[in-house]
């Protein structure tokens, strides 16, 4: 179980809160100029990186706020919080073999 | 007002007033109590406008409270911060004068903040209220609760929403001066299985019913 630190409520037990999936996927500016394979990436396909992924989640059961995290994946060690709309913090991304 | 005389609580099929008592016994270390139809109103707003605080503060009698606080204010109310731009006033059921202070509100804020993101929402039925109280109440909530309840952790005045048993709740830690006293607002289709985990986690703390106010 992950200790996850809300940025507005302090670290938190992961039971609290829900997965958004990856972080920083744009939404197409027009969507009607995509073709279905464009639109279909954009829905549904995500990274599936060993190291540091960034994510999104949601403080469900506490303050239903969203905000960012940065997480390895192979380690489940979370190594940045940020808030929604910021940019990813610089981070060694950490290529296991 | 609403009308009061056809509402029944979310607990009223468990008979609670056949079993509780007024005073605990000597081994009763811990204490469940329901405390129906209380008032609850949600305010949402800009916590960092000093307009919004103030005329928070000015209607409900006490600043906001920091994260993961509660603070008393006017006439038994209690304001509990929910997020960073949303909190919850708590009061005792059927307060005429906090349903004309909660109107009032509208007429503040909407003349205070025009342009702003603001709303007061009467929540009453959205809550029912379950008081946990005594030296064992900690061990009590610790069972099912993910939350560091601790003391150092989770003072008196303290307040989270979280989980109890699963079941989405609102803790508020509220002590009396001589004794622990939590109180978890719960959704009233929450309230029954709640209550029902809480007296059975609590029989080897000798869990007593207190008499509902």
């Amino acid at each position: 179980m992950l200790l996850i630190e809300c940025p507005y409520c302090g670290p938190r037990s992961e039971e609290e809160f829900s997965y958004g999936g990856e972080a920083h996927i744009l939404r197409p500016a027009d969507p009607d100029a995509l073709n279905d394979e464009q639109w279909a990436d954009y829905l549904f396909m995500q990274g599936n990186k060993k190291g540091v992924f960034y994510e999104r989640w949601v403080h469900s059961h506490g303050c239903r706020r969203w905000f960012n995290v940065a997480r390895d994946t192979l380690t489940y060690e979370i190594l940045a919080i940020y808030p929604m709309g910021a940019a990813p913090p610089k981070l060694d991304e950490r290529h296991y073999v | 007002m609403p009308n009061t005389h056809l509402r029944r609580s979310p607990l009223a099929q468990l008979g609670l007033g056949a079993l509780a008592t007024n005073a605990r016994g000597p081994e009763q270390n811990v204490a469940l109590r329901s405390i129906p139809f209380q008032t609850a109103i949600n305010l949402r707003g800009p916590a960092k406008d000093d307009r919004f605080a103030r005329a928070v503060e000015e209607i409900v009698g006490t600043p906001l409270p920091a994260a993961c606080r509660a603070l008393p204010g006017k006439g038994d109310l209690r304001l509990l911060w929910l997020g960073p731009d949303e909190w919850l006033a708590v009061a005792p059921p059927d307060q005429a004068h906090l349903i004309g202070v909660m109107e009032s509100a509208f007429g503040v804020l909407e003349r205070a903040l025009s342009g702003q993101h603001v709303a007061v929402n009467d929540v009453n039925d959205n809550y029912t209220t379950i008081e946990v109280s005594g030296p064992r109440s900690i061990d009590l909530l610790s069972k099912g609760c993910p939350l560091d309840l601790h003391p150092s952790a989770f003072p008196s005045g303290s307040c989270a929403q979280s989980l109890v048993a699963k079941a989405e709740v609102i803790l508020d830690r509220d002590d009396k001066p001589s004794e622990l006293r939590f109180r978890l607002m719960v959704r009233p289709s929450f309230a029954e299985y709640l209550w029902a985990w809480l007296s059975d986690a609590g029989q080897e703390y000798g869990l007593s019913v207190l008499t509902s106010p």
